[in-house]
């Protein structure tokens, strides 16, 4: 598969595509591995790095320039440097008073999935299209032309005023109290 | 209901940045006088939240399962290939037939025609090296990998510049992760290049002289009795003259720096004739003089071959190590450096490269090898006599002396 067809593939909105990409593992484990991360680190990493690829590929912002692949590679790379760097933070701190944040952190980092499953249901009662096409406006930011096109709206202006309906319809659904109050 | 949709609106723009400026205005004004509006966006800022990260959760999960498929379509792809004993046979057979051929090659030329098999071994050398390159970006060391994270550093400021007059997002920007790229880049910081300089040393003296003050430039290995020493001398034409380190030198009032010329015949010496025949007597006058060896700053130059990055609060320790790619050489600091203060300086003594690092009174030595991490040595200044070029010196204040 070309990169060209990938991209193609993506849009047409199949997302099990992505699954060629893994060819491209290999590089990144490498870079991982010789930069003191695991095996484990390096399909983390990879795999955010193909998150970012998709979510660019979805909002248009994804430019066909350089191979996917170097694209990856370069995506993975910043994202371990990252990584990194914010070990070797924690590292200096968790032999000091910072320790304490550290643990603050986590529970931070908890919470969400709080939020999560908060909302995972709010989408389910909300049921689709509204759940498919918050996802797609919300989480890939895809344009309004092409959530048209993908649910069979007239043109970005009525997929537009569908989005809105639907946030109008989850936020009926919900509590203010009750979702402040989560993370 | 549409007032509704239209605040909806509203705030959906405003979490994803899009507001036009008449619109950030209307936003402004709701967030101030309406409180319901200000309690509506935390509620959608909550559901953007929330949706962004169980949609990662969830493509998280389906990736699994999409690297699982790619794992199961390689293991089919390598059973269809051609599998058992023949092939295995096929195989080794080759290359065992390829060993003899290539083998008996090298016997052959190497035994019976060293000058065929000597001309151009190289084609074979910028082969392997082609290879190791594309190869080389996989290939990183952390040292390397540190060293582009600046060179990226440099480029995504540069980026930012261009942003100005251009829009267009660059392709090594990624939107939307900007904020993660700009965290992992941060840390090193460049020393401007006009702190590292280069100097060198050479025991040829120059001099300015000018507004009372005489300046030697030159050799600042000049003790302080040595500058005690020294004399200035003037004549009833009102010719200096100057004795030091029992050589006479010709000089005059001079803004420019000038060399210092020895005298070496009668003709030479501002008519100080006397001289060659006995010493000079010499009775102090009511000029007064003051005499400064320049500071190292002002006779040392740019130095554009070496990049000093540094980096605060890195480690407990200061440390610092070099890097050497192709062409350049880097220093790595792992030190907070002032920048009012710093200095780095390279002295070029017969041949030799001496590096320095010099904070105020603090001077360091550096040494060129260093490729890991080494501590930050203050230098011993009575064993190396270099790192006096560092130490500032007070002018002296002497009289001018009269030729009796």
């Amino acid at each position: 598969m070309t990169d060209q067809e990938i991209i193609n593939q993506l849009k047409k909105g199949n997302e099990s595509c992505l699954k060629h990409l893994y060819q491209h593992l290999n590089m990144v484990k490498s870079l991982v591995l010789k930069n003191s991360g695991t095996e484990d680190d390096a399909l983390d990493i990879f795999q955010e790095a193909i998150i970012v690829f998709y979510k660019n590929v979805m909002s248009g912002d994804y430019e066909l320039r350089g191979k996917i692949s170097s694209y990856l590679y370069e995506v993975s790379r910043r994202l371990w440097l990252n990584q990194l760097n914010r070990r070797k933070k924690y590292e200096r701190h968790n032999d000091s008073i910072f320790f304490l944040d550290r643990a603050e952190d986590e529970n931070k980092e908890h919470n969400p999935t709080a939020l999560q499953g908060y909302i995972r249901n709010a989408l389910e009662k909300l049921g689709d299209p509204c759940k498919s096409l918050l996802e797609a406006a919300i989480f890939l930011s895809m344009r309004m032309e092409d959530i048209a096109k993908k649910f069979n709206y007239s043109g970005a202006r009525s997929a537009s005023q569908q989005k809105l309906r639907c946030l109008k319809k989850l936020r009926d659904n919900i509590s203010y109290d009750d979702i402040i109050a989560l993370g | 209901m549409q007032e509704d949709l239209k605040h909806i609106e509203l705030i959906d723009k405003y979490l994803s940045g899009t507001l036009s400026q008449s619109e950030k205005n209307q936003v402004e004004n709701l967030m101030l006088n309406d409180s319901d509006f200000v309690k509506e966006v935390a509620v959608y800022r909550k559901i953007y939240e929330g949706i962004t990260q169980k949609e990662e959760a969830d493509l998280k999960q389906r990736l699994e399962g999409y690297f699982k498929e790619y794992e199961e379509d390689q293991k089919t792809v390598v059973g269809h290939r051609p599998k058992g004993k023949y092939r295995r046979l096929f195989v080794y057979g080759g290359a065992l037939a390829a060993c003899l051929v290539i083998g008996g090659a090298i016997l052959f030329f190497n035994k019976y025609d060293r000058t065929i098999s000597n001309p151009k071994p190289n084609i074979v050398d910028v082969d392997t090296t082609t290879i190791k390159k594309s190869d080389s970006i996989f290939d990183l060391n952390e040292e390397k990998l540190a060293e582009e994270e600046k060179q990226d550093k440099s480029r995504i400021d540069q980026s930012r510049d261009d942003n100005l007059v251009n829009q267009e997002k660059d392709s090594i920007q990624l939107p939307g992760n900007i904020d993660d790229v700009q965290l992992a880049l941060g840390g090193y910081k460049i020393l401007p290049q006009n702190l590292v300089r280069n100097y060198n040393y050479s025991k040829t003296l120059s001099y300015t002289f000018y507004n009372g003050v005489f300046k030697l430039y030159g050799d600042p290995l000049i003790g302080r009795l040595d500058l005690l020493s020294l004399k200035i001398i003037k004549n009833e034409e009102s010719k200096y003259l100057l004795s030091f380190k029992n050589n006479y030198y010709s000089i005059e009032e001079t803004e420019r720096r000038k060399r210092l010329r020895e005298v070496e015949n009668a003709q030479d010496n501002n008519g100080f004739n006397t001289l060659f025949n006995k010493p000079p007597k010499l009775t102090p006058s009511q000029e007064e003089i003051s005499i400064a060896v320049a500071a190292i700053e002002n006779t040392s130059v740019v130095l554009s071959e070496l990049v000093v990055r540094f980096e605060d609060g890195a480690s407990m320790d200061k440390t610092y190590f070099f890097t050497k790619n192709k062409e350049n050489l880097e220093l790595i600091i792992n030190d907070d450096l002032n920048l009012e203060k710093v200095r780095v300086y390279r002295i070029k003594e017969s041949g030799q490269n001496y590096y320095y690092l010099v904070q105020e009174n603090e001077i360091f030595v550096l040494d060129e090898k260093a490729r890991e991490p080494t501590l930050l040595n203050i230098v011993d200044i009575t064993t190396n006599k270099l790192a006096r070029l560092f130490i500032a010196r007070e002018p002296i204040k002497t009289v001018v002396y009269k030729e009796k």
